[in-house]
């Protein structure tokens, strides 16, 4: 049995048990913190395992599943997944210390979070797709429950919104894995759902140009990109803060760890040929993201359409082919998931001091909550891509890349690092100074519950920021794989 | 050469003084003890300065570096750690930890939180010393980039009324230019890289790639990255018409702030214009040189007329600024070897006078509560030390002889006028305009009868803490204003091989 | 003609236990209510054993009208394991208001003759069973004394259900006088010989049309909503969980007949009602504010989504068998929550589900699991059926691909209303105040419940073994020859 297994089972098995302790809420938190943190624990005793100087899938396990069909359950991790892998199993141990302070319903909250790791883990780790179909859909049930109980005022219709879209989605992506399916079972004699084996059997070109649009729709969704974006916004505003920081942080990274390990490594010429509508695409959510975030008096609308303009960022790198382009898009990922999940966390600071999150009624929380202020404000530097936070060293690879293939094309995307610099201050400087509204007059400074996954999130994002080798040792191969796919030629 | 040396301490021991200050100044709240710590940490980096004067290598050849250091850093993107120091930078870099103490000497009386204070400026000179030494595009970025957050706090956290308004802007504009100034960057790493396939961000190695001729920018590339750069430094300058952010900042800004601000912080435009844009890309200056030096002397006037229409002491000195930064570009611009020196010597000699300058009116500000050049009137009489280091100061950014203002005027002028008679006479009529609007605002609000308020209020004159940093820049203007060798020496050999490359007229 | 044998006697034991048990039942002295479940489920039971034993055997009997092989010991199998479940459910409910005795009587009755379709080999065998089961069922929602839309729901029952045989019967005839036989393999030999005729055409109409009735196909579901929601729970989920699942059957069975000449009419002609049926189920469900019109009219809906498998064939038929075990746990677990529901809370609307899941967390947690696996949720049961029919439809290609894709909408365009069901359970404060427990508890019904998602959850997590079984039992076996 391979570790992931393990550690795939290890969260499930921490749902299961907060089953039953229906009548000890108070105990939750703590099954949830150790068994999210037994996860972290052993995907770094993990980390510490894995050999980067192999490329291909490392701890794979194959079992036999349903053979009928070729469905086997093979979960294995590469330097594309793997990233996200860690990604995940922090995030969600942060997120469990975050939620201290939850105590309705403590035990299904706290379940939910175990299940969603599950799946999310899985998501990242199936080698079948069929069990990446069923993790991707596991995924949704927890959210979707996540927001439509412990959301704001209009989380029923959130919730709902967020579910039929994405699942839509998952839909569509369910029939492009049919037509993968029985064109790599016609070209191999056998049935299987193996996704490397159906990578490598690749499409004809016709099948990839059917195949290719539906995956790009299911996967941008997920993303996601404007203009089938409009599920984030709402979901975000409802959901709690826990939710929130893995809603961006890791679900929203699905999409695009989808879009690379199936989209674009399945149908290379169909991504290639589509180029310029993807990259319309993700310019779209790039400038429209950051100047609907202009207009918002939310705080968290803020930073949910600011994740849409960072995932836009993202995109471009990858439809650019282009191995600098695509290593800063995977680096992205990596780093918005830590960044956003700051930001959420932040946000809910606010919230739960302050009581509100609309800009409108905030005013001078400095005076009042210096260290969380002050804690937003590095996380809003790190999201606008200043140098020293990883954010930038992402946005700096896939400008450099995007510079590289589509030229002058990447003012457009500069205009949304531009953009974001605008709406960022001008919100932080609209919530911490100015004059404090007589109604926030005894609001408290952050919790410690609060203050510690914050920092450690800080000090990540400087780190790899300062020092992204570290991180983009693990990632190297997943970005070869795709380029060398499609080297796109030097036109000097 | 690779391992590590004073230069690094220099640019780390700001970043590490800061971490001690902060911590410090959370364990022990007393402001005396937060004031003589921060004192003692800023004259830290200004000593290790010091003793890289000592062992300044005068005699190395030009375009080479000294207290040179190189690591390699993030192989993936051929990103490397290298710093050093030329002559061109090295008298930023000095000016740059001159101003720090000297600067939290002026802000003792800062009304609030010194320690955050503090903390910003130290963590401003880390980044200042960044941008002049760092050679590698990627570093210098982050540098560039890392200027802008301190400011903007000290602007935002202990400015003036309009504040925030001044603190976005200034952050965006700035932004803006730096993102633009990055494509450009882009364009130049991946031209080497596409070259000779060796990707790599270091200026070191691309600059060599470019001299030996083992890469050569072919000219239209040139044509359009040369502009990228130039918006980008442009700004910072700043040259008219992206000035506008500047007297908004300034007058937002605290006395400190606006010290940096103007003494090193328009410096980086400047300083990235020669190093890189001019450096990198000769044919494309040449072929830009007319517009820039016409857009240099439109920013003279231009900048002079609006310091003649100002009311606020403070508007007043941020538009000769960009007056005095308009004779930077307009000197670089005609080509000229001698113009060119003294160009680059009017950074030097603009920091120092500048900071003079800022210090005066913010420590008027302080003491009488108003820059209002309309409600002041007969101040020499109410504070006679102020008055006559606020007259000297003023006669040094005119350009009084003997003063180091004095130098690098007379240096752009003669060279200029060796190239383009019908510019430079133009030019110099700014120089009227400038004599005109210091002494009208001397007359205005120094001499004559002070008001009655003026004198109920009963303004404390120079405090020592105003006293010994006012005193220090006075020094070394007139000091090099005699003897100016040993800075124009130095900056002769910082430029001699980008004048070399420029083919300038000699 | 060979005499019938012990043997063959042996292998009828099934049937004819029925028979003697719904006889006995009957005759229970007193009102036997606890005896007549007893006796009911009892004789299930043992008949589950015997037809299992049965696996494998493969035989003719009754000089070959009567055929014993996987396929029919598999449909048999799984209705009467469903029927079982539905009586084991049902303990509470007859316990108190029904008439017991006539209902379990009947319930066997029907369950004989669901057991004799799939082993028939000619169309007379074929229809006498399937009205065996009809008319049985058409009295079954009458069974309950006190329900005030019981007649109306036998009513609208018994009338489609004639309309149904009349058309049926029509069609038979019409192709007995163009074939000369009632034998099955000799009806598709006929055809194969002679070809397409347009009299058949018109006669494949009249049965599609009249099983359409029985499987509630679109146009031919009005039935449906009224009879589900006016019967009680138990009944319900005994019409749509077991004898709609044999209308299924038997359509199979002629569907294969006529597909030797008429595959692609038929498919066709099929495809186009499972659309119809599916949208219009959908649409309809998705109106209404009535759990229990809810889920009847998704139980259209999935009758739909059913018939895509036969309509594509091959590994799709083996997706329309999971789906129709799938679709029958679900209604059956469904429809006692349903009840629960009811004599807990007053009634099925929306307004009483608020809040149920802090009132009732254990019937909460497995009705949505229940409503998850209806929407095609992963790992659930109710996604493999799917799965397999939408992953054979695009490998079939063409046209397929688009009926594939409007099951995957249909598909999610259902989750809106299921997921509106669980909105209200978990998301909303409740409004309604539970009423007192019965003398039960309705325990039978969360047994049944719980069995249900039970398997659900088994059967989901390993489709294996499910789909293994009915892909060897169907492969050549649909037809007795």
């Amino acid at each position: 049995m391979s570790i992931i297994t393990i550690l795939l089972a290890l969260p499930l098995a921490g749902a299961l048990l907060l089953f039953f302790l229906g009548r000890q809420p108070q105990l939750a938190k703590y099954v949830a913190l150790a068994c999210t943190g037994a996860a972290l624990l052993g995907s770094l005793i993990m980390l510490a395992d894995y050999d980067t100087t192999l490329s291909g899938y490392q701890f794979v396990q194959d079992s036999v599943w349903f053979p009928a069909f070729g469905v086997s359950f093979a979960v294995g991790l590469d330097s594309l997944s793997l990233p996200l892998f860690m990604l995940t199993t922090l995030l969600c141990f942060l997120v469990a210390l975050y939620s201290w302070d939850v105590v309705e319903r403590a035990p299904f909250y706290f379940g939910l979070l175990l299940v969603l790791e599950t799946g999310v883990l899985g998501v990242f780790s199936a080698l079948d797709f069929f069990l990446f179909y069923i993790f991707w859909e596991i995924v949704l049930i927890p959210m979707f429950f996540l927001i439509g109980i412990w959301g704001g005022e209009r989380r029923s219709y959130a919730s709902m919104k967020f579910l039929i879209y994405t699942h839509v989605a998952s839909l569509v992506m369910l029939l492009a894995i049919g037509a993968m399916f029985f064109n790599a079972a016609g070209v191999l004699g056998y049935y299987t759902f193996s996704i490397p084996e159906i990578t490598s059997v690749g499409l004809s070109l016709n099948l990839e140009f059917l195949v290719f649009p539906a995956l790009l729709f299911a996967f941008c969704v997920k993303l996601p990109v404007v203009p089938v974006h409009t599920w984030l916004p709402d979901a975000h505003v409802e959901a709690p803060t826990g939710a929130s920081v893995l809603l961006a942080g890791v679900l929203l990274k699905m999409g695009g760890y989808g879009l690379i390990r199936v989209a674009y490594m399945i149908c290379p010429t169909a991504a290639h040929q589509y180029t310029w509508l993807v990259v319309a695409l993700a310019l779209l959510s790039i400038v429209y993201g950051a100047f609907v975030a202009f207009k918002q008096d939310d705080l968290k609308k803020i930073i949910a359409y600011s994740s849409i303009s960072h995932m836009g960022f993202v995109l471009i790198g990858i439809a650019s082919f282009d191995n600098i382009a695509v290593l800063g898009a995977v680096f992205q990922m990596v780093a918005h998931g830590l960044i956003s999940a700051m930001l959420f966390m932040g946000c809910g600071v606010i919230q739960h001091h302050a009581g509100t999150r609309l800009i409108s009624r905030l005013g001078g929380l400095y005076g009042k909550m210096p260290a969380a202020m002050t804690l937003l404000v590095l996380a809003f530097f790190a999201s606008m891509g200043i140098p020293g936070f990883m954010g930038f060293f992402a946005e700096f690879s896939v400008m450099l890349g995007v510079f590289r293939v589509f030229g002058w094309v990447v003012l457009l995307v500069a205009l949304g690092a531009v953009l974001a610099v605008g709406y960022y201050l001008w919100a932080f400087q609209r919530v911490a100074f100015g004059a404090l509204p007589p109604a926030l007059a005894d609001c408290r400074d952050i919790h410690w519950y609060e203050l510690t996954p914050m920092v450690v999130l800080l000090v990540m994002t400087i780190y790899f920021g300062l020092q992204p080798d570290v991180l983009i040792q693990y990632m190297n191969g997943s970005v070869d794989s795709l380029t060398s796919l499609l080297y796109w030629n030097i036109e000097a | 050469m690779n391992g590590l040396n004073l230069l690094n301490l220099l640019l780390f021991l700001p970043l590490l003084g800061a971490a001690v200050l902060f911590i410090g100044g959370t364990l022990n709240k007393k402001t005396s003890f937060i004031k003589g710590l921060a004192l003692v940490i800023s004259l830290l980096p200004l000593l290790v300065n010091l003793i890289m004067l000592v062992g300044y290598d005068w005699q190395l050849t030009s375009g080479s570096y000294q207290f040179f250091s190189s690591l390699d850093w993030i192989a993936a993107l051929g990103i490397t750690y290298t710093v050093g120091l030329d002559g061109l930078s090295m008298p930023l870099i000095f000016l740059t930890s001159l101003l720090t103490p000297l600067v939290v000497l002026l802000s003792y009386d800062e009304h609030k939180d010194l320690r955050t204070f503090f903390t910003l400026l130290l963590l401003l000179e880390c980044g200042l010393i960044g941008v002049f030494s760092a050679l590698d595009f990627f570093l210098f970025y982050l540098f560039w980039e890392l200027v802008l957050i301190p400011m903007y706090f000290l602007i935002l956290g202990w400015g003036g009324p309009r504040r925030r308004y001044a603190a976005i802007k200034f952050f965006v504009y700035t932004h803006v230019a730096s993102l633009v100034m990055l494509v450009g960057i882009f364009a130049i790493v991946l031209f080497n890289y596409y070259q000779n396939g060796n990707l790599t961000f270091s200026f070191v190695d691309i600059s060599e790639m470019l001299r030996s001729g083992v890469v050569s920018l072919p000219l239209n590339l040139q044509y359009l990255i040369f502009p990228a750069l130039f918006f980008g430094f442009a700004v910072k300058i700043p040259t008219v018409p992206f000035h506008t952010w500047l007297p908004d900042a300034h007058v937002e800004a605290p006395t400190g702030g606006s010290v940096f601000l103007a003494a090193v912080m328009l410096k980086m435009g400047g300083y990235g214009l020669v190093r890189f844009a001019f450096g990198l890309m000769p044919e494309a200056a040449v072929h830009y040189a007319p517009p820039m030096a016409v857009l240099g002397v439109i920013s003279m006037l231009w900048g002079a007329l609006l310091a003649l229409a100002q009311d606020d002491l403070k508007k007043m000195i941020a538009y000769s600024s960009v007056s005095h930064m308009g004779l930077l570009l307009f000197g670089l611009a005609v080509l000229q070897e001698r113009a060119f020196n003294g160009a680059v010597l009017q950074m030097f000699a603009h920091g120092l006078i500048s900071a003079m300058l800022f210090m005066v009116c913010g420590i008027l500000q302080h003491s009488v509560g108003t820059r209002r050049i309309g409600d002041l009137g007969g101040v020499a009489s109410v504070l006679p030390r102020l008055s006559a280091l606020t007259v000297f100061t003023f006669f040094a950014s005119v350009g009084l002889p003997g003063l180091l203002g004095f130098i690098p005027e007379l240096q752009v002028f003669l060279g200029a006028f060796s190239v383009n008679k019908g510019l430079t006479v133009v030019a110099m009529l700014s120089m009227i305009v400038t004599a005109a609007y210091y002494l009208w605002a001397l007359e205005r609000a120094y001499f004559g009868q002070p008001s009655t308020d003026l004198q109920e209020k009963k303004p404390h004159d120079l405090q020592w803490f105003q006293t010994v940093p006012l005193l220090v820049l006075g020094v070394l203007v007139l000091a090099l204003g005699v003897w100016p060798a040993p800075v124009t020496d130095m900056v002769e050999q910082g430029t001699a091989y980008i004048i070399d490359l420029l083919g300038g007229v000699r | 003609m060979s005499s019938l044998t012990l043997e063959q006697l042996i292998m009828l034991l099934p049937e004819l236990l029925l028979l003697v048990l719904a006889v006995i039942i009957m005759l229970l002295p007193g009102r036997g209510r606890k005896m007549a479940w007893l006796v009911a489920a009892g004789g299930l039971a043992a008949d589950l054993l015997m037809c299992l034993s049965l696996w494998d055997v493969n035989e003719f009997i009754l000089g070959g009208g009567y055929c014993i092989n996987n396929f029919a010991i598999l449909v048999k199998v799984m209705l009467l394991g469903l029927a079982l479940l539905n009586v084991i459910g049902s303990h509470d409910f007859t316990d108190r208001v029904y008439r017991a005795r006539e209902y379990y009587a009947l319930l066997l009755l029907a369950m004989l003759g669901l057991l004799i379709i799939p082993s028939s080999t000619d169309f007379i065998t074929m229809i006498v069973a399937f009205e065996l089961m009809s008319i049985t069922t058409y009295v079954l929602p009458l069974a309950e004394l006190d329900n005030p839309h019981g007649g109306e729901a036998a009513l609208k029952y018994f009338l489609s259900g004639a309309f149904a045989s009349a058309l049926i019967l029509y069609g038979l005839s019409l192709v007995y006088g163009f074939t000369g036989t009632m034998n099955l393999q000799d009806c598709a030999s006929v055809m194969l010989l002679l070809g397409a005729h347009p009299l058949l055409i018109v006669a494949l109409v009249l049965l599609l049309a009249g099983f359409g009735y029985k499987m509630a196909l679109v146009p031919f579901h009005w039935w449906a909503a009224d009879t589900y929601t006016g019967s009680s729970s138990p009944t319900t989920g005994f019409l749509s969980g077991v004898t709609q699942k044999g209308a299924f059957v038997v359509a199979l069975k002629i569907i294969v007949v006529y597909s030797t000449v008429f595959a692609p009419l038929a498919a066709l002609l099929l495809g186009l009602l499972c659309v119809a049926t599916m949208t219009v189920g959908n649409v309809l469900a998705l109106k209404q504010h009535d759990v229990k019109r809810m889920i009847a009219y998704s139980s259209v809906a999935h009758a739909g989504n059913i018939g895509v498998g036969f309509v594509v064939g091959g590994s799709g038929v083996v997706g329309s068998f999971v789906h129709i075990l799938a679709h029958a746990l679900m209604a059956i677990a469904c429809f006692f929550a349903l009840q629960l529901v009811l004599e807990r809370k007053g009634g099925t609307t929306m307004q009483h589900f608020c809040g149920l899941a802090k009132q009732m967390p254990g019937l909460a947690a497995a009705l949505m699991l229940v409503l998850l696996s209806f929407g095609g949720v992963p790992p659930l049961l109710g996604f493999w059926g799917k799965m397999l029919m939408v992953v054979s439809a695009v490998g079939v290609g063409g046209w397929y691909t688009v009926l594939a894709l409007i099951l995957v909408l249909n598909s999610a365009l259902s989750l809106v209303y299921y997921a509106a069901v669980i909105r209200e359970m978990y998301m909303r404060p409740a409004e309604i105040e539970l009423l007192p427990a019965g003398r039960n508890g309705g325990r039978s019904y969360q047994l049944a419940v719980w069995l249900s998602v039970a398997l659900l959850l088994g059967f989901g997590l390993l489709p294996n073994w499910l789909t293994e079984i009915c892909s060897s039992a169907l492969l050549n076996n649909v037809m007795p020859w």
